[in-house]
């Protein structure tokens, strides 16, 4: 009836005789069409269509959705009974939403925007609206508690619309905002409006004479959503305080407290798909998923805030460096502090932190790793390159917050880019720069290089080019690093040396020059001298394990093919590649980089050549036990540089040999170091238990019972996982 | 059983409409038909089916594999893998292997200088298929949503183009 009056509307004219018949034309063109022919506009490319939805398609058509009578008759207008109770289980059931959004990755239609009252809210926003709900049910606690809870938790959901509007991380893999085409957000009240509005609905439940644990539970919720809306003043006034945030985590434990000794159940059709059905939606219908059943996600989203304010204390460039290093290192923290900490450290005015200029902070960054003041240097140099250098580390910093798997895509982007840098500053000879940028392309290749294991990129065969060639880029930063602390050595010693003379000097006027000379290097000089000095000690103790590590790995995969357990290539040869084309495109990100080149193909064949055993009988037995007498050196070996650098951050980098530039995630960088140790124990067990294994067996010699797998350990640290020894399984058996 | 591998005979309707019952049989959430149409009305040759001639439904595709083939970024060829199924009474049998192998050599025929697909982290059997064929993981792409999970880009090197980065093979153009 409905569709026959609208269709009815769309008629051109009434008059019918003016109308030509087309259907035999019409039939004509068909019976010329090719079965396969598809009739479009040109302009319409076929790829555009392959987001689009199918009518009638109950799997793509959300009009199609199925709500029960109770999601259908739901009106926010009636107060359901019993008040306290529901809107309570109304309140808490919309937080657990905000938290299966932002903790869990879901979409905002089956969380926030499920529920009725959100919906209505937002439908009911124009312009100037004040506090205060969009329906009347004549009841308090509906009309004012549960409209400010609906106010507050819409603010928040604003804010994280504008978070993701900064393009730091992306829709559909770290935040989904599908807004069910509400464009009502910036018709909400400022922030001060919506807190007066749920302070009102607190002062509400004080007045409440009633005990029950439905009241407490609901004014811990009002008091968590105040929180939630004060986020933003982290980025809207770069506020460092944490008060709300610590509030947010007591009043989220009282919660986790309460929970089970309460039964709560909104009431029935309160939260469901019906949005989905009711408005232009642009995407397939999806099921609500399960919430979490506490507030365990609003500690997680409090502890990662504060965690990232922390870099507003940082004293040195070395500080924020290891800061962005470390704080989201071992866990992806929580998408808002994802997101907040570039927010938050690059900020709108063109500063870092407040503090600094972006051009500052990168020459703070060369001058700190390098001990001279670079900007000297500057003017030669153009400021074009300085500014792309500036940007670049400040991609650098940004890079550190992004999910796990764009993280190394980061750095696979970044590669090339430093590598260029580096080529630019060559050309101009500009030592001090270069060096730096050298130092940041290594580390970044490395960095991109491990970060793979982590992420499960690489297949067992192909653990030893990927090991052998972090060894190798290893060795290059090492020696580079061991260079520049000769340079700063000798920088020292003249300084030193410039004492010694004064006190052979005659007074005169030779000495009082002297004098102001050694003066004033004492004064200015000395002090990032000595601190450089030991913070290169630390990289030189840091690269030093990464690069034993690596060989230990190495010597293991040599073990193994030793036993002929695996081999640098897939074991069934490839119909359409070669072993040759596989490597290099593994290789690929590499294959342009300038300095260190990239070893040919055949040096890594050569390489492991060199590391497998050959021999037969005892010989095969000496040099075995040779192999696994150099891993033992090498694990004690990398066990006490890490005690080196664990007791080094321990004691504030106040012990004279290392700094760390670790005081602002001293935890963090410990967990980690921890972890990197039990690594290097595992592989040392692994050693045994694999030549113990294989030379139980070697008599039977029928290797292919096993295979390997790389093991990543709970308490390990993913870069570099165990080679493990695993009986072969068949899937069919 | 008597497999048959052939390729899609885009005039055969009824071959479209069970191809895409095979496919989104495995899907949680199924491709338009627009998706169906943008693989096989624009690369109908690079979509294969195999059928069992001793079933009683020897018309009936029992596995099927979609490709597409362009040029990425204007520097390589790149052969796509978008879809691969075999019903599941029928795997376990080398069906897919041989699909894959099919569909691969014609697009290496085609001159493509490599393949490329994308596939699940968790789906085991799809990654033993192609890394067994020589494929490996480029990169993990983060996707949590819907339950998901991540995802691995696969890609198999037909040609030393594939690899280099697309940047610096850019003077070298391909003839489209
Ligand atoms: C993946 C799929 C196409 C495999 O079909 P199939 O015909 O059973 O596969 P094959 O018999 O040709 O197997 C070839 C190789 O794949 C791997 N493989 C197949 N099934 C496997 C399983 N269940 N577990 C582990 N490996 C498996 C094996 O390496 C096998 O070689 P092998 O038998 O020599 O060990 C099938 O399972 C399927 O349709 N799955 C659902 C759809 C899907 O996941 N498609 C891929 C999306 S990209």
């Amino acid at each position: 009836m409905e569709v026959d009056s609208i269709l009815g509307s769309l008629s051109i004219t009434d008059d019918f005789d003016q109308l030509v018949d087309v259907t035999s034309l019409f039939d004509e063109l068909c019976s010329k069409l090719k079965p396969e022919a598809i009739v479009k506009d040109p302009r319409f490319d076929l790829f555009e269509g392959t987001h689009s939805l199918e009518v009638n398609n109950s799997k793509l058509d959300s009009s199609l959705i199925e709500l029960t009578a109770e999601e259908i008759e739901f009106d926010v207008n009636v107060a359901y009974d019993p008040p306290l109770a529901s809107v309570t289980a109304i309140a808490d059931r919309l937080l657990r939403c905000v938290i299966s959004w932002l903790n869990d990755y879901q979409t905002l239609p089956t969380t926030v925007l499920s529920c009725r009252y959100t919906e209505s809210l937002l439908s009911s926003l124009v312009k100037g609206t004040t506090a205060g709900s969009s329906w009347c049910t004549g009841n308090i606690l509906y009309d004012k508690v549960l409209g400010s809870c609906i106010l507050g938790v819409c603010y928040l959901t604003k804010f994280v619309q504008k978070l993701l509007s900064a393009g730091i991380v992306f829709e559909e893999e770290d935040l989904n905002f599908n807004n069910m085409g509400f464009n009502t957000f910036d018709n909400l009240p400022g922030q001060d409006v919506v807190i007066n509005s749920l302070t009102e609905s607190l002062q509400i439940l004080e007045a409440y004479s009633d005990d029950s644990l439905h009241l407490t539970m609901l004014k811990h919720i009002l008091k968590i959503i105040i929180c939630l809306v004060h986020l933003e003043d982290h980025l809207t006034d770069y506020s460092t305080k944490t008060s709300h945030l610590d509030e947010l985590i007591e009043n989220a434990n009282s919660v986790n407290g309460i929970f089970p000794q309460l039964q709560l159940s909104p009431p029935k059709g309160a939260f469901s798909t019906y949005i989905q059905k009711h408005r232009s939606n642009q995407f397939p219908p999806r099921k609500i998923t399960k919430l979490p059943t506490d507030y365990s996600g609003f500690i997680t989203l409090a502890n990662d805030v504060k965690t990232i304010l922390l870099v507003d204390k940082a004293e040195s460039a070395l500080e924020t460096y290891q800061f962005a290093k470390f704080f989201n290192k071992l866990e992806q923290r929580h998408v808002i502090a994802r997101i907040l900490f570039p927010l938050f450290f690059i900020r709108d005015d063109r500063t870092v932190l407040g503090k600094f200029s972006y051009t500052q902070f990168y020459l703070l960054h060369v001058k700190e790793f390098s001990a001279q003041t670079p900007s000297e240097f500057e003017s030669s140099i153009g400021n074009e390159l300085i500014q792309e250098s500036s940007n670049m580390l400040l991609e650098w910093y940004q890079n550190c917050s992004q999910n796990t798997c764009r993280y190394r895509q980061g750095f696979n982007r970044q590669l090339i880019l430093w590598d260029s840098l580096q080529a630019q500053f060559e050309s101009v000879n500009s030592q001090v720069y270069c060096s730096w940028t050298y130092f940041m392309k290594l580390s970044s290749m490395i960095e991109f290089s491990l970060k793979g294991f982590d992420l499960d990129i690489y297949k067992p065969f192909e653990a030893y080019s990927m090991f052998w060639y972090v060894y190798y880029l290893s060795h290059h930063l090492e020696t580079f690093l061991k260079d520049s602390q000769n340079d700063i050595e000798s920088n020292i010693n003249a300084i030193h040396s410039m004492n010694k003379k004064l006190k052979k000097l005659k007074a005169g006027e030779k000495k009082d020059q002297l004098r102001l000379k050694y003066r004033f290097a004492m004064d200015n000089e000395m002090e990032q001298l000595q601190a450089t000095k030991q913070f290169l000690n630390y990289l030189l103790k840091e690269i030093n394990i990464t690069k034993s590590l690596c060989l230990i790995e190495v010597f293991q995969f040599a073990i193994l093919k030793s036993f002929g357990l695996i081999d640098n290539k897939n074991s069934t040869p490839s119909k359409f590649s070669n072993e040759r084309l596989i490597h290099n495109l593994r290789f690929k990100p590499f294959n342009s980089i300038g300095v260190p080149e990239l070893p040919e193909y055949e040096v890594f064949q050569q390489t492991l050549k060199d590391f497998v055993i050959e021999e037969k009988g005892a010989a095969f037995d000496i040099k075995l036990e040779r192999a696994t007498n150099f891993i033992e050196t090498e694990v004690r070996n990398v066990v006490s540089s890490i005690d080196e650098i664990m007791q080094g951050i321990k004691g504030g980098d106040n012990n004279g040999v290392l700094v760390t530039g670790t005081r602002l995630v001293q935890e963090l960088s410990l967990e980690y170091y921890c972890k990197l140790k039990h690594t290097s124990k595992a592989l040392s067990v692994n050693s045994k238990v694999i030549v113990n294994t294989l030379k139980k067996n070697i008599k039977n010699k029928d290797s292919h019972e096993y295979k390997v797998e790389l093991v990543h350990t709970t308490e390990g640290w993913n870069y570099f996982p165990i080679q493990t020894l695993r009986i072969k399984q068949d899937r069919y058996k | 059983m008597e497999i048959v591998y052939k390729p899609l005979d885009i005039r055969n309707e009824e071959q479209f409409a069970s191809i895409k019952k095979l496919i989104d049989a495995d899907l949680s959430e199924p491709y338009s038909i627009y998706v169906y149409r943008y693989f096989l009305n624009q690369w109908p040759e690079l979509t294969y089916i195999a059928v069992d001639n001793k079933s009683g439904t020897p018309n009936i595709p029992i596995g099927c594999i979609v490709c597409k083939m362009d040029p990425h970024r204007n520097v390589r060829l790149r052969g796509y893998i978008g879809m691969l199924a075999v019903e599941s009474t029928y795997r376990g049998h080398g069906i897919a292997k041989k699909l894959v192998e099919i569909a691969i050599d014609k697009m290496q025929r085609e001159h493509c200088d490599e393949i490329m697909l994308e596939t699940e982290v968790e789906n085991s059997a799809a990654l033993n298929l192609y890394e067994g064929m020589g494929f490996i993981r480029m990169k993990r792409m983060f996707r949590y949503y819907l339950n998901e999970g991540d995802a691995f880009k696969l890609i198999l090197p037909l040609t030393e183009r594939s690899c280099t980065r697309s940047t610096f093979l850019m003077h070298g153009r391909l003839a489209t």
